[in-house]
């Protein structure tokens, strides 16, 4: 059900607006575009991410889907939760309320998303999925001593050569990483290394950190590819929602 | 951003909700805070508007709306003794609205221009503006600086389509492509699909935008109108997260025809 909801919402991309092609993509001779040419860089000779990011399937179900068993090793607690999550095939999950889904999940829909790479102290990733946006601040500030917790979490950027490194927490408790609905709790800190490689391709490496529901930190890799020529669609979730009346589980 | 400034802010956002006598005091247009009587605004920062390297004045940073008039009724951002040019078929749509049906309150996006009582923040770079805003839900309007036209059949959504560029010190953005489902203000002033805006801000000073959409829909106005309204900017605040649909409790209290809360 779920699965054709998302099949049935992203045939509009490739049918929607944005055929214009992007100013400043290298191409090849028959004007496509160079996804193997050098990472841009911007003026401070940072790698420059902008651009329009998918991640490459399959992580959106159960984000630890490459790990190898114990890897993910659960608190007690938590593993009776993710278990009646799974038993109830994830009919709590918040994401179908159209509540932000949060990071690291919003990294791993099938939707892609736009990192804006800014020269003012704040690099922006805008979500299609959602409709939502999520601000890291590059400008050398500290974590709040006592955040308010949020499902984006407060991002902190730097730069590790050419990596971009964010630090996040102040996150919800109650949080769901995955659809499967691996939880994340208010303990929950997150690194995600950012590693544009080449101009089509970002390596991202995030290690999820949650003492409060794991026994130790988790990593996850992933490869994301470029969509240049393309551009996000509005994807408004409460507009006639029709698929949570449709949650099968018990 | 500090704990003093993130409890006024909430305490802003109950009141102006439950207050009718704001309402009330809602200034037909200008500069005027409309709940300054209750929560005085910190002083706008003054000084010049700032500049970047392409001599492009720099909208980036963090507003407020300085009034909330537009989103009581969208009239109020006329000049003196003009009116609303609605077509009979829109003061019937009008007239039948029902304030449980305001998107708004439904935790859809607002459209253009309905963008108060919430903070939101301009960001900058050589081919694109953003618009972040805090509420009423968490999203974010792009507006394409790289010359592309808008496509010529657009499907119908909230924001719209949007392009824009500099008259001098001004930005310009025309928009189409909107649905015709958001609505103007709490009154319920509705809008086609054939709705069309232009939208231009002016950093008169570092602390002051200044905001005139000309609002053109033959299929709800008689003719084109432009209402005005500004913005203060924050500084040293930054966005909070507004998450509209958790544990929403709003929607089913609300009682009778679209009008301000």
């Amino acid at each position: 059900m779920k699965i054709a909801a998302i099949l049935s919402i992203m045939t509009p991309v490739f049918a929607q607006w944005s055929n214009f092609p992007t100013p400043g993509v290298p191409r090849l001779p028959d004007g496509k575009p160079n996804l193997a040419a050098p990472a841009p860089k911007m003026p401070d000779g940072h790698p420059d991410l902008s651009g329009v990011w998918v991640t490459r399937g399959g992580y959106t179900g159960d984000l630890a889907r490459d790990l190898k068993n114990g890897e993910v090793s659960f608190q007690p607690w938590a593993a009776q939760l993710y278990q009646h999550r799974r038993d109830t095939m994830s009919r709590e999950d918040p994401q179908a309320r159209c509540v932000l889904s949060g990071v690291p999940r919003e990294n791993v829909v099938p939707y892609p998303f736009k990192i804006v790479n800014t020269t003012n102290g704040m690099i922006v990733i805008l979500y299609e999925a959602l409709h939502s946006y999520r601000q890291i601040y590059m400008d050398g500030r500290k974590p709040p001593k006592d955040p308010n917790p949020t499902w984006m979490g407060y991002s902190i950027g730097h730069w590790d050569g050419d990596t971009l490194v964010v630090e996040s927490s102040g996150f919800v408790d109650g949080n769901w990483l995955d659809n499967n609905g691996h939880p994340g709790t208010e303990s929950l800190h997150l690194t995600e290394r950012f590693h544009r490689r080449d101009f089509g391709h970002i390596d991202l490496q995030m290690v999820i950190d949650d003492p409060k529901a794991y026994t130790k930190p988790w990593t996850v890799n992933l490869l994301l590819n470029a969509n240049p020529d393309t551009d996000l669609i509005e994807y408004v979730c409460d507009e006639n929602e029709k698929d949570v009346g449709h949650l099968v589980g018990k | 951003m500090d704990e003093l400034a993130r409890k006024s802010r909430a305490v802003t956002a109950f009141l102006l909700l439950a207050s009718v006598n704001v309402v009330a005091q809602a200034p037909a247009a200008g500069n005027t805070n409309s709940f300054a009587n209750i929560i005085p605004l910190p002083p706008a920062p003054t000084g010049p508007a700032p500049r970047l390297a392409d001599g492009h004045v720099d909208l980036s940073g963090v507003w407020r709306p300085a009034d909330n008039a537009l989103i009581y009724d969208l009239s109020l951002g006329l000049p003196k003794g003009e009116t609303l040019p609605l077509t009979p078929e829109a003061v019937k749509i009008k007239a039948g609205r029902l304030a449980k049906d305001d998107p708004e309150a439904n935790c859809l996006p607002t459209g253009v221009p309905r963008i108060a009582p919430f903070p939101w923040r301009i960001l900058q770079t050589p081919t694109h503006i953003f618009f972040l805003f805090e509420g009423n839900i968490h999203s974010y309007r792009q507006i394409f600086m790289d010359g592309r036209p808008h496509p010529p059949d657009p499907d119908p959504t909230w924001y719209g389509h949007s392009t824009g560029r500099w008259d001098k010190d001004t930005l310009i953005i025309d928009t189409v492509g909107f649905n015709d489902r958001s609505w103007f203000d709490y009154e319920g002033h509705p809008h086609t699909e054939r709705l069309h805006t232009s939208e231009r801000y002016t950093r008169s000073s570092l602390g002051m935008l200044t905001e005139e959409v000309t609002i053109d829909d033959p299929g709800a106005y008689t003719r084109p109108f432009t209402v005005r309204s500004a913005h203060r900017l924050l500084s040293n605040d930054e966005l909070i997260e507004y998450v509209c649909q958790e544990n929403e409790k709003d929607t089913r209290h609300l009682r009778g025809p679209a009008t301000p809360p």
